[in-house]
């Protein structure tokens, strides 16, 4: 590459959704850095609007395929902390077991099927030649253990049918959890290896920019349930109070909003999780982490990657724990009146922090909703980061150039779906 | 071994969740590639812009200029063209939008996004679509099977019934008899009955049957004490208001 170029990426890559870079580089200098979100806003803030509560979690479950259980879940949190509905022990543990199905479902297929090319010098997993075909069953296995959970509990993979207000319509029985703990137990070893791998991957980048880190605060590593947010410039806020920290930002050239916390740019998701709570992982992920020989956190964006392979195994071996104790019984759906109230729910979707807000009538219709997904939190990151990398790599052609951009992007699992899940803007 | 099928997967507006499901055929999904050449998909960086394919698999629905050009091409590019899923089929969630008042569509103006008439559209409503996998998200035992009928020339078929002969199947309770609002009369099945099966009623994802009884269902659902503001909206979750003119002039 030149030091003076104008330079883009069109529609990249394996990546959830559909975004463009634009880079404007003078004097081996960038002067100008655009991740543009080129998707069509999707209105979803304003499609839930005058929706019955009930049917909130079915809509919104559709803002992404990937993570759809988080958004199902964010929503059930934020609709049942309006309405003071305090759903089971029994319901709260299926939901909790759902997320460690999609954690595992998520960041295999990213290291699998989008970052793992990357590393490989390989086009695309079909790509793959003898010697690697191997790691594409590696990743179809941990995914399947993930969505296997999923399908038990909710139906199927995606988007669960099941899961309501304040209940479970019907729970797996005992024959289905069994068939998932087989499933986990047979993808131990594999979580580990994900994570020897990844590791060997990560002491390759040295690039490093410092940021800030914003995560769910409570116990055990907390997923979901969230009470608390925490950042690593020691700040931390009850949930309720979170918008205040949190500013969304409009951004001209790309129709999904930016975000800053506590007026500076940060990152959210696996990286973030470990940084701020590392000390609750499953012990058997914290014996991997320190088997390490990348110490994390560390201000290397690529090492999201190694981040999620570390997750894989917390999720495994947590999901283990809760499902050999789980017994299900019928339970009946609570009684619910509704009343005008407003509630938050926030949790952690596997890219990061995700937060719903909805605002309810005294018929139980909504009137209010706010969403934050964690893509639209890490895209000014991703664009600091760029502009501090791009120039440690002008030396190279432009296609390995422009490769080692795309391998930084997509170390962010970026989920352009989510993104433009908006509308609330007014464009001047 | 004849030649391989020349596949390409899309995606216009929608949540991406049935190109996932793609990998949900887990170990089928391999020995399909014994028969099925991917030759452009985004999520697998096949950059072939302009190659001629056999199969167009084509997820979401048309939001945008932009959306309605890329699927315009495609269905220049491909022999058979394939709606895929919910978006694509039906027009699905998106839908809602199409509902929403005039002022709130209208503070999308802006240049780069420039949107089709403020509305959301399913494929059909601008070209040629020759099979659908239905659902939200569509189902993988269906996807394999349009490979394979493709493959052999032949353009699959609907199922014609609804929902409810699945339920009777599979021996499930009805739901509506236990004051649940389903969708199950109204809707095609192909689903395998999945959501009543795990007594969640069915919001309508597979699209609406030609010859549904709305009527008597709406008769139902008011004797059950739902409000009608609640069943429009349960009506409308996934298709547009069955109830008056299905889709506003394009």
């Amino acid at each position: 590459m030149h030091q003076d170029e104008d330079f883009s990426i069109e529609n990249i890559t394996k990546i959830e959704g559909h975004a463009s870079l634009d880079l404007k580089v003078r004097s081996g200098k960038v002067e100008s850095c655009e991740f543009r979100v080129t998707e069509s806003h999707r209105f979803f803030e304003d499609m839930v609007n005058g929706r019955h509560f009930s049917q909130i979690p079915l809509i919104v479950s559709r803002i992404c395929g990937l993570c759809s259980s988080s958004h199902l879940t964010t929503a059930l949190e934020a609709v049942e902390d309006a309405l003071e509905v305090e759903p089971s022990e029994q319901t709260k543990s299926l939901r909790r077991l759902s997320i460690f199905g999609e954690f595992l479902k998520s960041h295999s297929l990213h290291l699998y099927m989008l970052a793992l090319p990357d590393y490989l010098a390989k086009e695309s997993v079909l790509k793959f030649g003898e010697k690697e075909h191997h790691f594409i069953h590696d990743g179809l296995n941990l995914k399947k253990a993930g969505t296997d959970i999923l399908t038990a509990l909710g139906g199927r993979p995606h988007h669960t049918v099941n899961y309501r207000v304040g209940h479970v319509t019907k729970g797996p029985n005992s024959e289905k959890l069994v068939a998932i703990l087989k499933g986990l137990e047979s993808v131990r070893e594999k979580a580990l290896e994900t994570v020897h791998l990844f590791d060997s991957f990560a002491a390759k980048h040295p690039f490093e920019r410092k940021t800030n880190f914003v995560a769910l605060k409570g116990k055990n590593y907390p997923l979901m349930e969230g009470q608390a947010i925490h950042c690593s410039d020691k700040t931390s806020v009850e949930k309720d109070g979170l918008m205040q920290h949190l500013q969304e930002v409009v951004v001209p050239y790309s129709t999904a909003k930016n975000a800053v916390f506590n007026g500076k740019d940060y990152v959210v998701g696996a990286l973030a999780r470990i940084a701020l709570n590392k000390n609750q992982l499953h012990p058997e992920a914290r014996k991997a982490l320190k088997g390490c020989s990348t110490k994390l956190p560390n201000k290397s964006p690529f090492s999201t990657n190694l981040a999620q392979a570390i997750e894989l195994v917390h999720c495994v071996e947590s999901a283990i724990d809760l499902a050999k104790d789980l017994s299900p019984r019928n339970e009946p759906a609570p009684k619910i009146k509704p009343k005008a109230c407003s509630g938050v729910g926030v949790t952690e979707a596997p890219r990061g922090l995700l937060y719903h807000s909805y605002t309810l009538d005294g018929k139980g219709f909504i009137t209010e909703s706010n969403m934050v997904i964690p893509t639209q939190q890490n895209i000014r990151s991703i664009e600091l980061d760029l502009h501090d990398f791009v120039p440690t790599i002008l030396s190279k052609p432009r296609e390995k150039a422009a490769l080692e951009m795309e391998k930084l992007i997509r170390a962010y699992d970026p989920c352009i779906s989510c993104s433009v899940h908006f509308l609330k803007v007014n464009w001047t | 071994m004849p030649k391989k099928l020349k596949a390409g997967f899309y995606s216009l507006a929608c949540c991406e969740g049935c190109e996932i499901v793609m990998f949900d055929l887990e170990e089928n999904f391999l020995k399909a590639l014994d028969f099925v050449e991917i030759v452009d998909a985004r999520l697998f960086n096949g950059k072939h812009p302009g190659e001629k394919l056999d199969i167009a698999i084509v997820e979401g629905c048309v939001e945008s200029e932009v959306d309605k050009k890329h699927l315009l091409e495609i269905r220049e590019r491909c022999k058979y063209l394939v709606a895929f899923g919910a978006c694509a089929t039906i027009i699905g969630i998106p839908g809602i939008r199409n509902a929403l008042p005039k002022e709130i569509q209208k503070k999308l103006k802006r240049k780069a996004i420039i949107p089709v008439k403020d509305k959301a559209f399913p494929i059909s409503a601008f070209v040629k679509v020759d099979a659908l996998l239905q659902g939200c998200p569509a189902f993988t035992h269906e996807i394999l099977d349009v490979f394979v009928k493709l493959y052999h020339g032949i353009v699959p078929k609907l199922e014609e019934v609804p929902v409810c002969s699945e339920c009777r199947e599979r021996e499930n309770p009805c739901l509506l008899f236990e004051g649940i609002p389903c969708l199950g009369p109204v809707t095609y099945a192909g689903c395998k009955a999945l959501c009543p099966s795990e007594r969640a009623q069915c919001i309508g994802c597979r699209g609406f049957t030609e010859d549904g009884n709305f009527e008597a269902l709406r008769k139902k659902f008011q004797e059950m004490g739902i409000p009608k503001k609640e069943i429009y909206n349960l009506f409308t979750y996934f298709n547009p208001d069955p109830f008056t003119k299905k889709m506003e002039e394009k």
